[in-house]
């Protein structure tokens, strides 16, 4: 060979041969860049394999490698330099947040969704599953399946990850031998299982030295599968054109000449002129011109940036969806959701928040917190207290103004959302749809001909509920239960709410944290307000520790029928009393959410009634209650 | 265009649809370079067959190639857009320029400073721009929606999470947004889109023969007579291109021979260096980052 090119030079001919024709240009990229995440506990290696795929597929320059060795010992590159983002983490040695990494092959093009670190793991680790199509799960052939490998492969799968090929690394320091390779990769494909995952690959590799992340590892000829990169090349995400044609509205314009246009992302389906699409019930309109991304088209399919002109003119504004007619999404007014709450501050049942959903915005409530991921057995259950940073549940929502939805695995586009505190401005929680609960329009309230007088006539009696609040030990089920004794030998139709019988039923789904307090009081005020609309004269015995909850009661059932007690001892007395063993148990810790023990009491400021059962008999306090009962118009 | 650039496409169609349906008053900034040149392209596709209804925004240091110059001119007259153009004339008329003063003194004062005056001045409450995620490492970690707080700071940690393309752009009184619609883009993907969609650039991009000097070991481009050259600096002509504009005194040439849109991308295919190398002001420490602190787009 050398010989030859001796030869070459010397010939004059050839030393005038034609200019070498130029490279080819790369050939087209037939698929969209392919956005994937990572999963893995933070000594498996992350860093380094993304830094060695950056570096073997040409991503990082000559001038960030320089950087990289010189931040390396010796003469090894240091990849998480290459990584790692923000001079504050790098000072610190953390990273805090989703980073993005491009490279490509001259097949397709790549997009890695780094969520690094131990802090706030979870929110970055559902950030970035929200963001990626598949995960490379990264696990140590030496250290085997850790606890974090777990956490990262169900947070990604609860956020819309369907997709997981398998690396496992570090094969250099178990001798690249095939049975800790497969030992890895058992436990790996049953926790796939359970979680829902499809795999896609499982490959043995070294990040460090390179085998079989882009080039195939002589070391290990018992692996016939395919390198790292080869999976990530021939992925193929879910097709988003099978679906019904959904086009949510971002944008809506006037063209010069008059005319209006309307503008989104068609988020499934196609969508061609002369078609007919619907915006809600009884709106249709026919598609007479289709621009994508500017320029005229007759057709387009999910994924296009659409503009359309409709004949009638309708009125769309933001937040409305265009469909297929008969598959139009629900007018959702209630959603049962999951998601992980992002806030410091906890979740506040009942207060309001803004949603973000598709294009549509409303203000929201929650109207319930119902389960939590439960990291270590990575199943979903009950929660006994409130909702903090980094909690994944599924919760319930209201929505002031009912807005097209989906649920997540039906609709990308129109199944995720996020929530936004109104005061402070910062996004508090994002997950996805589950279900829709309710519909606007789907439960119209029933005119009853009979109306609340003519039952309460029937009975000769004034409807009313007597609130008792107080201590556990003040004597409210005492009082109650006395009151209800005089009222009925009075002739009177009452009946007793007592908060420990209730649990047992009507609210034996709820524990003892503040959200599931406050809706327990607010099931137990509905029922209250049915049974006096009913006619009944109803005597409620119940902590309520909440001035809030006590407020929203007393408007559910109406002032002028509704009499707050408050049932009122010293806490020293109550503990004394003890009549269910609870303060004793209480004190040994088996109960940590203990009203007045471990959670607060707030005192009524004002109660219609304030009867201090530490200086006066049950008796007494009967009649107290009596003569504010006849004060207020009751025959009793 | 192939698949790849269609879905890039897309995205960034969307966002701008994001920053115009969000906000009551958008600009477009626009610096004259490739990025911005494609920015300029998507924001009209966005709203077509509508009239684009933003102004486009250019902080003018004064030192810019002329050739930017002309192009911003006959640019804005082809189109018949609003172009404010915004220089920081109190910091020329003390003597501020690129010769005698640190490049990150001057970046600040005659870049940083003039944005944050004309953002204040028109009450602009997203301001869109050309930036990528892979132009520096400090970039990585950028939102799409970028919140500055009051005074224009960018505070990395009050930064708002991303999920699903779902965009939370509410704002405190005296905050405000930047967007970058081309976050997810390459250099490769600017190329191959400005190729795919024939989109017209500078034609500094292009490689000619130019008159240049060596300084430091990186070849400075003699735009006019405003540049002093040292005792031992000669002026040669060399064919050169740029893979970034700026400044012309702190802006790098490169040696290339590809005079066209298909030898630029064969040409990135095989370069061995960033973009940026040809900033002088990127090379110190974590400079982006600290820029970027105090507003600096």
């Amino acid at each position: 060979m050398a010989a030859k090119l001796n030869q070459a030079k010397a010939d004059p001919v050839i030393e005038e041969s034609p200019a070498p024709l130029p490279a080819p240009l790369p050939a087209p990229l037939l698929r969209p860049r392919l956005r994937f995440m990572t999963c893995g506990s933070v000594d498996d290696g992350k860093s380094t394999l993304i830094g060695r795929l950056l570096v073997e597929s040409g991503a990082v320059f000559e001038d960030h490698l320089l950087e990289a060795s010189r931040a390396g010992t010796g003469s090894e590159l240091d990849f998480s330099f290459l990584v790692d983002g923000l001079k504050a983490e790098r000072e610190q040695g953390i990273t805090i947040d989703v980073a993005y990494r491009y490279f490509a092959t001259p097949r397709r093009a790549f997009l890695i969704a780094d969520a690094p670190g131990h802090q706030q793991y979870t929110r970055n680790q559902a950030a970035a599953a929200s963001q990626a199509e598949l995960a490379v799960v990264l696990v140590s052939a030496e250290d085997g399946v850790q606890p974090q490998t777990r956490r990262h492969m169900a947070i990604a799968s609860l956020f819309g990850l369907k997709t997981v090929v398998f690396a496992v690394n570090k094969m250099d320091l178990v001798g690249r031998d095939k049975e800790p390779f497969t030992a890895v990769v058992t436990e790996l494909r049953a926790l796939a299982v359970a979680l829902g995952l499809d795999v896609i690959g499982a490959i043995p590799v070294s990040a460090r030295d390179g085998d079989n992340v882009a080039a195939r590892s002589a070391a290990m000829p018992w692996y016939h599968g395919p390198v790292l990169l080869e999976v990530l090349e021939a992925f193929e995400p879910a097709d988003r054109i099978a679906g019904p044609a959904l086009l949510p509205i971002a944008l809506t314009g006037r063209l010069d000449g008059g005319g209006r246009v309307s503008y989104g992302e068609i988020a499934s389906g196609r969508i061609a002129v002369g078609e007919t699409l619907t915006a809600r019930d009884g709106v249709s309109a026919t598609v007479t011109r289709l621009w994508e991304a500017g320029a005229p088209v007759s057709a387009a399919e999910a994924g296009a940036a659409v503009a359309v002109e409709l004949t009638p003119e309708i009125d769309l504004g933001r937040g409305a969806v265009l469909a297929a007619p008969e598959r139009a999404p629900a007018l959702a007014s209630q959603l049962r959701v999951r998601c992980v709450w992002l806030a410091a501050e906890p979740l506040q049942i009942g207060r309001s928040y803004d949603l973000e959903l598709g294009t549509g915005e409303t203000s929201v409530t929650v109207s319930r917190v119902e389960r939590r991921l439960d990291l270590d057995a990575l199943t979903m259950t009950p929660i006994d207290e409130n909702l903090n940073a980094n909690d994944i549940a599924m919760i319930r929502v209201n929505l002031a103004k009912p807005l097209p939805a989906m649920p997540f695995e039906h609709s990308r586009q129109l199944g995720a959302f996020i929530m936004i505190d109104r005061l402070s401005r910062r996004t508090v929680a994002a997950g996805s749809v589950l279900s829709i609960e309710r519909q606007s329009g789907d439960t119209p309230w029933q005119a009853l001909q009979v109306t609340n007088e003519d039952r309460a006539r029937a009975m000769n009696q004034t409807p009313f509920v007597i609130w008792l609040t107080g201590l556990s030990g003040a004597g409210k089920s005492t009082i109650a239960d006395l009151l209800d004794r005089r009222l009925h030998s009075l002739g009177r139709h009452a009946a007793v709410l007592d908060g420990d019988n209730l649990r047992r039923g009507l609210s034996a789904d709820l524990g003892f944290s503040e959200a599931d307090r406050s809706e327990n009081i607010r099931r137990v005020g509905q029922v209250a307000g049915l049974m006096a609309n009913s006619g009944l004269i109803v005597v409620v015995s119940l902590i309520s520790p909440f001035r809030q909850d006590r407020a929203a009661a007393r408007e559910a059932i109406g002032a002028a029928r509704f009499l707050e007690v408050f049932v009122d001892a010293p806490l020293e007395v109550c503990q004394q009393r003890d009549p269910k063993g609870m303060y004793a148990r209480a004190m040994t810790g088996s109960l940590p959410r203990f009203t007045g023990i471990a959670s607060g009491y707030e005192a009524p400021e004002a109660p219609d009634l304030h009867l201090k059962t530490a200086e006066m008999s049950p008796l007494e306090a009967v009649e107290h209650l009596l003569g504010a009962l006849r004060a207020r118009g009751l025959k009793v | 265009m192939d698949t790849h650039l269609k879905a890039l496409e897309a995205e960034a169609i969307g966002i701008l649809r994001e920053a115009q349906a969000r906000f009551a008053r958008p600009v477009l900034l626009y610096s004259i370079g490739k990025d911005s040149s494609v920015l300029y392209h998507l924001a009209r596709k966005a709203v077509a067959p509508a009239a684009l209804a933003m102004p486009l925004l250019h902080v003018d240091t004064t030192y810019k190639f002329r050739e930017m110059i002309a192009f911003r001119d006959a640019l804005a007259a082809r189109d018949r857009i609003e172009m404010i153009v915004r220089t920081n004339h109190e910091a020329l008329g003390q003597g501020m320029n690129p010769f005698d003063h640190d490049a990150s003194v001057y970046t600040a004062a005659m870049k940083t400073v003039a944005l944050r005056q004309a953002l204040d001045e028109h009450g602009f409450d997203v301001a869109i721009g050309g930036a990528r995620r892979d132009e520096e490492r400090s970039r990585a970690k950028e939102r799409i929606f970028s919140l500055r707080e009051p005074g224009h700071r960018w505070e990395p940690r009050n930064q708002r999470p991303e999920f699903f393309g779902l965009y939370n752009t509410r704002l405190a009184p005296g905050a405000t947004m930047r967007c970058f619609p081309l976050s997810n883009w390459t250099e490769l993907d600017i190329w191959r889109y400005i190729e795919a969609e024939r989109i017209p650039i500078v034609p500094l991009y292009y490689a000619r023969p130019r008159p240049v000097v060596r300084r430091n070991g990186q070849l400075i481009m003699v735009d006019d007579g405003r540049l002093p050259l040292q005792p031992d600096e000669r002026v040669e002509t060399l064919t050169v291109r740029f893979r970034t504009l700026g400044c012309y005194p702190l802006t790098a040439a490169v040696e290339s021979d590809a005079t066209d849109n298909a030898a630029i991308i064969r040409e990135l295919l095989h370069t061995r260096h960033s973009e940026r190398i040809g900033r002088v002001i990127d090379h110190v420490g974590s400079s982006m980052e600290d820029k970027k602190r105090e507003g600096y787009f």
